[in-house]
């Protein structure tokens, strides 16, 4: 039931939000008063927004909401934390970005590759010179080989997002693993972890195929937008599976939102963006299904929600090694 | 609380005057206008406690439009029905004392869906309107909390506000409107 707002309801928005406001003037209600009564169409606007807000203090007592707000106040000046998506940083990148000594064939054609990589728990974006933006997570590394006929990536571990700048003369594929995606103008996400490769499509459309010429063909698979397709160290792809799209791209973004997930699928993820891991050590533990918004890297909120929501103990065994057990 | 209390007694007198001009700006006929206005501020005292105070004004404005609306489209049964009655005999409105199975049901739906837009907000927008909204924090603290301008954290609420518009459409909790008795 999407709907595109027109102009009212950004305007309703906008005073409704003027309203909130401790130095919202005396002149300036009036101004929303004649604005209101100048016709229904604006009243009702003003209503509906209102109604919208009003519904959603509802869920002030909501579990994934209070989780949520958690991650939120420890968001203040995301753009001045070390480490913290590299928003603004581009020129920063641009350093990182050495151009490598090797060489690598696109097409029989010899051009130089450009390495990006990133720390655990560091992400960044960059901006390639074709318009295409990569999004690193935490520990990934990447190198890229653009020639006049070709675009490729080569995905060494970790997991990117890419937003794939327009260009019919050169064609755009990722390599990782043992898949290839050729991209057909869109985003899409490719995580590897050792020899386990994902794909996942957020809009657009790409072929995924295996690079070993012998199952090349066969075994290719097309995706449509919130689908995702798994390979192994062996065997064909994978089927193809849905995922919820909402909560894909929260990792760009330096947050981590899990509904209904296993806490082992959790610290899995979590402990990629720190050097400090936490481990559960009853394996029945990790089956707990649990809710939350975490900042990624931020483990001691992840511990305190954990202590705090669903009683569990967390003991240091090392300086950079967590126990969690039941509490008693 | 007592403090809180007195805030909020003030606030119904100070606004009593602006209201009523609002009203009559909004072509309501002056006698009824008295009517909406002690209707609002009825209402309004619902809200007493789980609304903070930076609040109120923006909601009295809400509650006295449904206000109008439900007369409005009271009046127009009114005269299909050929009624008699003016339409000043049809203010007093019955707020239903349960949300039926079905209501309820529905206004489970919508929250959820409403959960779902708050967390695909982008990043800026959503801690912002998570930190006003479900935590409760003014336009100032949060100000304070993020290290940026009021005029800053007034513009992430408008966008989340437009956006989760957007995302929701038409929509409303089923046993809020026009009955109030959503909390």
């Amino acid at each position: 039931m999407k709907m595109p707002t027109d102009r009212t309801d950004d305007l309703a928005a906008a005073w409704f939000a003027r309203l909130l406001s401790p130095d919202c003037s005396e002149r300036e209600r009036e101004k929303f008063e004649q604005w209101c009564a100048a016709s229904d169409r604006h009243a009702d606007a003003f209503a509906a927004v209102a109604q919208c807000h009003e519904d959603a203090g509802a869920l002030r007592s909501d579990e994934l909401m209070r989780a949520a707000v958690r991650a939120a106040r420890n968001t203040a000046r995301p753009h001045v934390r070390p480490g913290h998506w590299a928003r603004f940083a581009a020129a920063a990148v641009l350093v990182l970005a050495v151009v490598g000594g090797t060489f690598w064939f696109v097409h029989g054609q010899q051009v130089p590759s450009l390495r990006f990589a990133t720390a655990v728990g560091e992400q960044r974006r960059v901006d390639l010179a074709d318009g295409t933006r990569v999004q690193l997570d935490t520990d990934t590394s990447l190198t890229v080989h653009y020639s006049d006929k070709a675009r490729e990536l080569v995905l060494g571990n970790g997991r990117i997002q890419v937003d794939v700048a327009q260009d019919a003369g050169r064609p755009f594929s990722v390599l990782s693993g043992r898949g290839r995606v050729r991209d057909i103008g869109t985003e899409f996400q490719v995580e590897r972890y050792g020899e386990n490769v994902t794909i996942t499509l957020l809009t657009g459309l790409v072929s995924v195929e295996l690079v070993e010429p012998a199952l090349r063909g066969e075994t290719g698979s097309v995706l449509t937008p919130g689908q995702q397709i798994h390979l192994g160290a062996q065997g064909g792809l994978g089927a193809v599976m849905p995922v919820d799209l909402a909560l894909l791209s929260d990792w760009t973004s330096g947050t981590l939102t899990f509904k209904d997930r296993r806490l082992g699928d959790l610290l899995e993820e979590m402990n990629r963006y720190s050097p400090m891991k936490i481990r559960v050590a009853d394996p029945a533990l990790s089956r707990l299904q649990v809710s939350g918004v975490f900042r990624a890297g931020d483990q001691s909120s992840l511990l305190q929600a954990l202590q705090a929501g669903w009683s569990m103990r967390s003991t240091r065994v090392s300086p950079d090694e967590v126990i969690l057990s039941p509490a008693r | 609380m007592k403090r809180e209390g007195d805030r909020f007694e003030q606030f119904l007198r100070e606004r009593r005057e602006p209201l009523l001009r609002f009203l009559l700006r909004m072509r309501v006929h002056e006698h009824d206008a008295q009517d909406v206005v002690q209707e609002s501020l009825a209402r309004l005292l619902r809200y007493r406690d789980s609304e903070p105070e930076d609040a109120w004004q923006a909601l009295l404005y809400r509650i006295a439009i449904n206000l109008l609306r439900d007369r409005a489209r009271h009046a127009r049964t009114d005269e299909s029905k050929m009624m008699q009655d003016p339409p000043i005999a049809m203010v007093s409105e019955a707020v239903s004392p349960e949300a039926s199975p079905e209501q309820q049901a529905s206004d489970r739906q919508t929250l959820a869906r409403l959960k779902d837009a708050i967390l695909q907000l982008p990043p800026r927008c959503r801690q912002a309107y998570l930190l006003n909204r479900i935590e409760g924090m003014t336009y100032p603290e949060i100000a304070r909390h993020n290290g940026t301008s009021l005029k800053a954290v007034e513009k992430h609420i408008s966008r989340a506000l437009r956006l989760l518009r957007g995302q929701l459409g038409e929509y409303g909790l089923a046993s809020a409107t026009p009955h109030e008795n959503a909390y």
